[in-house]
């Protein structure tokens, strides 16, 4: 049974969202707040669920900075951001502070529970915009960073068969390996480009620009 | 000083019989700035200053100032012995320790002549070669040759003493040596010493002169000497020499030689004897050491403890109390048959003057009053006394006094004979009287006259008789008076004296000016008009037709020719002024004081003195004085007026200080100054120096000349140029600094205004499309999830259905207001970002249509930035061009093309299906696509070979 947490600040969205995963069998839904502030206190005394999904403008706390506390308390917390809007600077800005995924919220409830699905078994989603965006954040890191958090080649190549306008299914037949082992490795990116934002955030911080 | 020392010397020669008059010298000593009084050299320069070596300083003097020089100022030493220009106008310094020279405005030392460094150089020369020679006092004569070369010639070579008190060279060659033993003469490289035994009458030899002749003149310590063709004759005591022992020699510009001597200054007359000149003539003191005569020719005479005196010439005579007159105030003047002078005295009766020495009558012999007005000598020979209380005259040696019965009017001004014998004497209270030798006629204000105070009366060629009075001047013709005041043209009504000249004008003299008669009124001439001062106490002609204007401050000579005349410039020629400046005893002169005697000679009648002036010695000041800009004074700087220079903004306060070298007169130059640009016209003023407190920045050029006391302006005009630089926010270079700055603000705000304005649309259209995207956006995604959540609940398919369509409808237009906000925000872009979300867009609307989708991208340079519109319109002519393949093509294979090329892009969307659907179905697409196409000024071309083709091209600028 996957637990799923809800930060949306529109009553009717989440209150919709939440009724449908709940009325699924492998899913329950029972914590959709309006704040991150809310959320953490939940995450302070309760079963930690293991996906949230995460509105970005929110009333207080933004979404990006909620999403940054808690992969740095929970790390093992799954976070999916929903967006209204279809916008890869924002999306890239939550995928580098924590972001497993993105959701546009207008997704049909079926889909997102199928992206659910997806990232508990381990994928992620990963457009073309996303993926450009990632070949060009770790080109600028290059110089500076130990190899572990560089992509590798496998990861490099399906970036840029994203970037090219693949398919995951395209990709996999591409290189002969899974649509699973592209998630997989897409999964790891995301990783990789959290590890690089925090460090990132470090450097910032020690440097005392935040 | 000048004034002092003639009492003190006649306190001391008051038993004399024989008087002495008093000679217009000039004397300069310390009280007036000298440095010394001893005065061992004196010369002057080209530029006309008067150097005067002293006991104790050097000194330069301008006529009024004097500069002194130490050895501050970088003299070997300050005791000065001699002084010489050369010809390249250095000024040779000899002093007790050797030589230095004047050069620009600095002192100099010139290590050549070292050797005379512990010698006292008592004389200078230049001789023809350009060679200079020194001579010392005990160590012979030195020659500095052109290549600085010194040689020293004594009497080891032959010379007659060490002692070299003056060197000169004559036309062939000779140079003459003035020794203490003996004259030496360096001839041909041969030295010849002439002494006593040659026929000189001393070898002690002072000083040593060349007139035009050629002849040397000698002054010994024993007479004046002069060699012609070695034959010498001497002049001494015998010729009326006061003192033998002759110091100095000059000749004057008449050639008549002057002789300075241990006991004064003595002059060869033509007759070859002597007229001498002591302190009791004027001298400040009798032991001449040194003369010379300046460019004006004047001479100077330095002596020995009464600085230097300069003697204008013979022209004046003065008399005074100290001279024998029994007072200064001398009122009248006349002359008797005997040529004696007469001379009316206010308080001290009558002094007669027989050129040797006075005679007095005063009260004490009689006379009525010692307040002598007028004396008249008449057709008789007869001399009548105008007293203030009676009147009285002298029948030769007998004393007649008119009493108070036989003729009751008291105040006599004025005494006139007229050609029928009538008398006119004018009293100061009761009008004229007419006396015909027997009666009395009282003329008066009620018989018609102007006024009762009359002060004289002539008679006109007409035989009408003018008198002045305080009420204007009237004239009696036939018995008839008419009266003249200011109404007829009289500058002022107190009438002094009234005159008829040559040429039978009628002149008058009162205190506001002088005025003539033209027949019918009087043409007054006042200060305006020139004449240099307003009250005139008397007006006469002389013999040479001058008139003589007898004033508060001098005597004006009046040249009615000049003042006449058509050229204007030679109007301030008109107006001489002579003062004590030019020897005159007084500058306030008395009324009606003046007389001319049977030689010519004018009487000047003062309040302190008499004056005897010969108008044929006297020349006034022949030569014109140039102006020298001393120096520039910049808010505290001093510059050189010798070149150009610059002065900054700030340092506008300007002083320029000149001097126009004139001795004569120093005081009675007149300067006339303009400073281009800020002068309209010439400026005149007597000060010697102008100030300009704050001149605007600009080029200036002060022109400025001078005129002396004859009116003679200066040959040329002195200029000085100098620029007042403007302050640097006043230069091109920061006018246009400014220009381009404010241009630069200007367009600035412009460029602002304009940006921020094209940004407040921005901004509003983004937020316009947020707000729609987040309110709509957000209520359609909730009717969509609503239908979602619907459909998940058990509902019949056609149910089902209809809410799959509304959730559809609704995620459609949210996809639009999506694309509509990401196409407008401003942070999307880039190439990339514009190919990124095509691809999105393609793999959403293609993708689960299993197209094959090749991009080409290669040529694009994914970080150039878009503009705004451009990549709007790309964006949905693309998204228009994609939607109809998904719903009208039906092949399998979708090639996407961006390139650019010289600012030139080139869109293509190639797809290769060949339904003839497409082609119809495209037709409001089309036209969207174009109406998009030329709002960024690019062409739609639409290919249906090989499937179907639309390409965009246009510029990205």
């Amino acid at each position: 049974m996957a637990v799923i947490g809800i930060v949306e600040d529109n009553v009717k969205i989440r209150d919709l969202i939440q009724r449908y995963l709940d009325m699924q069998e492998e899913m329950e839904c029972p914590v959709a707040v309006d704040s991150v502030e809310e959320m953490l206190e939940f995450l302070q005394d309760h079963a930690k669920p293991d996906v949230i999904l995460m509105d970005i403008q929110l009333p207080g706390m933004s979404g990006i900075k909620g999403m940054e506390i808690i992969k740095a308390k929970y790390p093992e917390v799954d976070i999916i951001m929903l967006t209204v809007y279809h916008d890869s600077h924002k999306i890239f800005d939550s995928l580098k502070a924590g972001a497993s995924g993105y959701l546009l919220k207008h997704t049909s409830l079926p889909e997102i529970k199928q992206s659910i699905e997806d990232l508990l078994k381990g994928g992620a989603p990963m457009s073309p915009q996303i993926a450009r965006k990632v070949i060009t954040h770790f080109n600028d890191q290059a110089p500076q960073k130990n190899p572990d958090s560089m992509l590798t080649d496998r990861e490099q190549d399906i970036v840029n068969g994203l970037v090219d306008g693949l398919s995951y299914k395209m990709i996999a037949d591409r290189f002969d390996i899974s649509i699973d082992t592209v998630r997989a490795h897409i999964r790891n990116i995301y990783k990789k480009l959290h590890v690089n934002s925090k460090a990132e955030v470090i450097a910032k911080s020690l440097r005392g620009e935040i | 000083m000048r004034k002092i020392i003639p009492y003190l010397v006649l306190a001391l020669c008051f038993s004399e019989v024989l008087i002495a008059q008093q000679y217009p010298f000039r004397t300069y000593s310390i009280e007036d700035g000298l440095s010394e009084s001893v005065v061992h050299a004196v010369i002057q320069d080209r530029e006309g200053y008067l150097w005067l070596g002293t006991g104790f300083g050097l000194n330069r003097f301008d006529g009024i100032e004097f500069e002194n020089y130490f050895d501050d100022q970088g003299l070997n030493n300050t005791k000065i012995q001699s002084l010489y220009e050369d010809s390249k106008g250095r000024i040779w310094i000899g002093s007790q320790a050797g030589v230095n020279y004047w050069e620009s405005d600095s002192i100099y030392y010139k290590p050549e002549l070292s050797e005379l460094d512990n010698m006292v150089v008592i004389s200078i020369f230049e001789d023809s070669r350009g060679d200079l020679w020194f001579g010392t006092d005990g160590n012979g004569v030195w020659l500095l040759a052109e290549d600085d070369e010194l040689f020293q010639y004594s009497t080891s070579q032959g010379m007659s003493n060490n002692r070299v008190r003056k060197i000169l060279e004559d036309d062939e060659g000779t140079i003459w040596f003035a020794t203490r033993g003996g004259l030496t003469q360096l001839k041909n490289g041969n030295i010849r010493t002439y002494t006593t035994e040659d026929g000189l009458p001393e070898n002690r030899i002072r000083d040593i002169v060349l007139d035009e002749e050629g002849v040397l003149w000698i002054g010994t310590r024993e007479g004046l000497s002069s060699m012609q063709n070695d034959t010498i004759f001497t002049y001494g005591e015998d010729r009326g020499l006061l003192n033998v022992r002759i110091q100095t020699l000059i000749f004057d510009n008449d050639n008549r030689l002057w002789l300075g001597t241990e006991g004064g200054v003595s002059l060869l007359q033509e007759d070859g004897t002597f007229k001498n000149f002591t302190i009791a003539n004027g001298l400040s003191n009798n032991i001449i050491y040194s003369t010379t005569k300046d460019q004006e020719g004047n001479l100077w005479f330095g002596t020995f403890g009464g600085g230097v005196n300069l003697f204008m010439g013979d022209y004046f005579e003065n008399y005074t109390v100290a001279e024998g007159l029994m007072n200064d105030v001398v009122t009248s003047i006349t002359q008797d048959k005997d040529d004696n002078i007469w001379i009316g005295t206010y308080g001290g009766g009558i002094s007669k003057y027989n050129w040797e020495g006075f005679t007095t009558h005063t009260m004490n012999q009689g006379l009525l009053d010692d307040k002598v007005f007028n004396l008249f000598t008449d057709s008789k020979e007869r001399i009548w006394v105008g007293m203030r209380n009676g009147m009285a005259r002298f029948d030769g040696e007998k004393l007649k006094i008119f009493s108070e019965e036989e003729f009751p009017y008291r105040k006599i001004r004025q005494i006139f004979e007229d050609s029928r014998g009538d008398f006119w004497i004018s009293t100061y209270d009761d009008g004229m009287v007419r006396y015909d030798g027997n009666r009395f006629e009282l003329i008066n204000i009620e018989s018609g006259l102007a006024d009762n105070t009359v002060l004289g009366a002539v008679e006109g060629k007409d035989g009408s008789i003018w008198i002045a009075t305080y009420g204007g001047v009237s004239n009696i013709k036939d018995g008839e008076i008419t009266n003249y005041t200011l109404q007829e043209g009289l500058p002022n009504t107190a009438v002094m004296t009234v005159l008829i000249d040559d040429a039978g004008v009628v002149w008058a003299s009162t205190f506001g000016g002088i005025a003539w008669f033209d027949g019918q009124r009087f043409q007054s001439i006042t200060t305006e008009d020139g004449l240099p001062n307003r009250v005139c106490y008397f007006i006469t002609q002389s013999d040479d037709g001058s008139y003589w204007i007898g004033t508060n401050n001098g005597v004006v000579k009046f040249d009615a020719d000049k003042y006449f005349s058509e050229d204007p410039s030679l109007k301030d020629e008109a107006f001489q002024v002579i003062t004590r400046e030019q020897g005159l005893v007084s500058d306030e002169m008395n009324l009606g004081a003046v007389f001319e005697d049977n030689e010519g000679h004018l009487w000047f009648g003062t309040v302190e003195g008499v004056s005897h002036f010969d108008p044929a010695k006297y020349k006034g000041n022949p030569v014109s004085p140039e102006v020298k800009i001393d120096q520039i004074v910049a808010s505290g700087r001093s510059y050189s007026f010798r070149k150009e220079f610059r002065l900054s903004y700030d340092q506008n306060f300007v002083e320029i200080n000149y001097s126009g070298i004139n001795f004569t007169a120093p005081n009675q130059v007149v300067y006339e100054y303009k400073m281009e640009g800020v002068d309209p016209v010439w400026q005149r003023t007597i000060e010697r120096s102008v100030r300009y407190p704050s001149l605007p920045s600009g080029e200036y050029v002060f022109k400025i000349h001078a005129r002396n006391t004859n009116g003679a302006w200066s040959d040329e005009i002195t200029t000085t140029t100098f620029i007042v630089k403007p302050p640097y926010w006043m230069q091109w270079w920061f006018l246009l600094l400014v220009l381009i700055v404010v241009l630069s603000i200007i367009l600035l705000f412009y460029n602002y205004y304009r940006v921020t304005k094209l940004v407040d649309i921005e901004r509003i259209r983004v937020r316009i499309a947020s707000d729609l995207h987040d309110d709509v956006g957000a209520s359609l995604t909730e009717i969509a999830l609503q239908s979602d959540f619907l459909q998940a609940s058990n509902v019949d398919s056609e149910f089902r259905k209809s809410l799959t369509q509304i959730g559809m409808q609704c995620r459609k237009i949210v996809t639009s207001l999506d694309d509509i906000v990401w196409s407008i925000d401003a942070r999307n872009d880039t190439v990339g970002d514009l190919t990124d979300r095509m691809q999105d867009y393609i793999i959403n609307v293609l993708g689960p249509r299993n197209f094959q989708v090749e991009y080409d991208f290669e040529d694009l340079k994914m970080g150039n930035k878009l503009a705004v519109p451009l990549k709007e319109n790309l964006y949905l002519i693309f998204k228009e061009a994609v939607n109809n393949i998904s719903k009208y093509s039906n092949g399998d294979e979708v090639n996407i093309k961006m390139s650019v090329e010289n600012g030139v892009f080139e869109f293509r969307i190639h797809d290769n299906g060949t339904s003839n659907n497409g082609v119809k179905k495209t037709g409001h697409g089309l036209r969207n696509m174009e109406m998009r196409a030329k709002r960024i000024g690019a062409s739609v071309d639409v290919n249906t070979e090989n499937g179907f083709t639309i390409t965009v091209t246009g510029k990205l600028n």
